[in-house]
């Protein structure tokens, strides 16, 4: 317990790193992954914009970023970091190698998230001359609420663990607390710390979550 | 931080992102003669744990503002020093620098060496390395380095034999020539290595995982005596290599407090005296 208290003021620095990775990549996420996945979708066999190459294209790039290992991914990407932010070490520079794997990330499951929603209502608002903006706004996104919602929902729970990667680039974090504590010097204690903040943590994002949405769900 | 600092901050890298552009969020180090911020790289460990404990205070005396930066992997401190994120690291030694040298066409150079936990072969279930039996496993470190660093130390004990010639900081399992135990190497993650003592006969181990791991240099059987190749070494950027930092960086290593230190210190015991101290 006293260790503990000691590293009280790395521990809380360390909660700010991960919440500003997480935000940033989050951010980044659904800002270009978003589209992305409603790109992907669209441009797909027998959908509103079919588009063979366009489709191969965002397919290969997807599937070339999210079958990485994400500590290579991190370490290839040192030459783009350098580039963005001016430097390799901190949050911040950590931050861009997560939001580069975080888009494909994201965008799948915008993608899969689209494929749910029922051919005869997209049918039925084409059948009204509805255009293609028309459609993704009040259609597509609208019917897709709650599983874009459990989509976010997964990304974010899976990038506060991503995260903790991302002390390999000098990221810091509450993971990077832990691999530093308790993988490189046996401190059970820091560690377990670490473990049930996060825990606190992945069960607050993974609530909010879940209960937004149920709420949106007009199935309920 | 505050709020709006950070959404600053934000917004700059989602906007980067999107336009690709670069764009300075934390400023380099400015890299003026009077520099009083230093960081310096570690990986986590007893030699970042030493600095936290006995350096750093000498520095902070003489106005200096220090921050230790850890990493968890050995290629990015020598990248973060070469492009300003960090002022000095402590980690390596002097053959893995050259290699990343070569290898990065970077200059980076050693100022002195610092007191070294050295490599060593522990076992918890023989009490010599002479009860080694035929087909034994032995775990070592899977870095490159620490990897020959290991088969030598292996060939001084007089269990293996490797290539004459080859380069003792790239030796690998190939280059074994003879090996009449017939010892089956297992080669781990470092941090590892101390929790494989359960499912090994052997483990070859760099001192300072030892120590992070709680155990004693002095529980080894069979203790490297670190050639100077294999020391410690304090290495900043080439061009700061005469800057009043770099200086006062090597003067707080040498200085009478830090021995005290080392010579006192529970957890310090075992390791190897750099020449100045001798």
């Amino acid at each position: 317990m006293n260790n503990i208290i000691s590293m009280l003021p790395e521990i809380l620095k360390a909660i700010e790193q991960t919440i500003i990775m997480v935000l940033i990549s989050i951010s980044a996420a659904v800002i270009f992954g978003g589209p992305l996945g409603i790109l992907l979708y669209l441009t797909s066999e027998n959908n509103l914009h079919e588009s063979r190459t366009l489709n191969r294209i965002m397919n290969y790039l997807v599937n070339l970023i999210r079958s990485f290992p994400f500590i290579i991914l991190l370490l290839s990407l040192i030459p783009l970091t350098r580039l963005v932010t001016g430097t390799t070490i901190g949050p911040i520079a950590a931050s861009v190698s997560l939001s580069v794997a975080a888009i494909p990330f994201f965008g799948r499951l915008v993608e899969q998230s689209l494929r749910e929603v029922p051919r005869g209502i997209i049918e039925a608002a084409i059948s009204t001359g509805a255009n293609t903006w028309f459609i993704i706004r009040r259609v597509l996104l609208t019917e897709a609420r709650p599983s874009l919602v459990s989509g976010l929902t997964v990304t974010i729970v899976s990038f506060i663990s991503y995260s903790a990667m991302a002390g390999a680039v000098g990221g810091g974090g509450v993971g990077d607390l832990a691999i530093r504590y308790g993988y490189y010097r046996f401190q059970t204690d820091i560690m377990v710390a670490c473990i049930v903040l996060l825990l606190i943590l992945v069960q607050l994002v993974q609530s909010v979550g879940t209960s937004l949405a149920s709420r949106l769900d007009k199935r309920n | 931080m505050n709020s709006f600092n950070f959404c600053k901050k934000v917004s700059v890298v989602v906007l980067a992102l999107a336009l690709t552009l670069s764009v300075t969020a934390c400023g380099k180090t400015n890299q003026n003669s009077e520099k009083k911020n230093i960081k310096v790289g570690f990986l986590a460990g007893p030699y970042s744990d030493q600095f936290k404990r006995a350096v750093q205070p000498i520095l902070e005396k003489k106005g200096y503002k220090v921050e230790i930066v850890e990493f968890s992997n050995a290629v990015q401190p020598n990248s973060s020093l070469t492009d300003g994120s960090i002022d000095a690291n402590v980690f390596q030694h002097i053959g893995y620098l050259k290699g990343i040298n070569e290898k990065d066409k970077s200059d980076i150079v050693e100022l002195i060496k610092v007191p070294t936990a050295p490599l060593g072969i522990y076992s918890n279930k023989f009490k010599k390395l002479s009860e080694l039996k035929e087909g034994a496993q032995v775990s070592l470190s899977s870095d490159a380095s620490n990897l020959a660093r290991s088969l030598v130390l292996l060939q001084q004990a007089g269990l293996i034999k490797i290539k004459p010639d080859i380069d003792p900081l790239k030796a690998t399992e190939k280059d074994i020539t003879e090996n009449p135990k017939k010892i089956k190497i297992v080669p781990l993650d470092a941090p590892q290595l101390p929790r494989s003592l359960a499912d090994v006969d052997y483990s070859i181990i760099t001192g300072n995982h030892v120590i992070a791991a709680g155990m004693k240099l002095s529980d080894s059987l069979l203790l490297e005596d670190p050639p100077a190749i294999y020391q410690i070494i304090l290495a900043v950027r080439g061009a700061d290599k005469d800057k009043p930092f770099a200086k006062d960086l090597a003067e707080a290593y040498k200085s009478k407090e830090f021995r005290t230190f080392v010579e006192n210190d529970e957890k310090a015991k075992g390791f190897s005296k750099p020449d100045y101290w001798k």
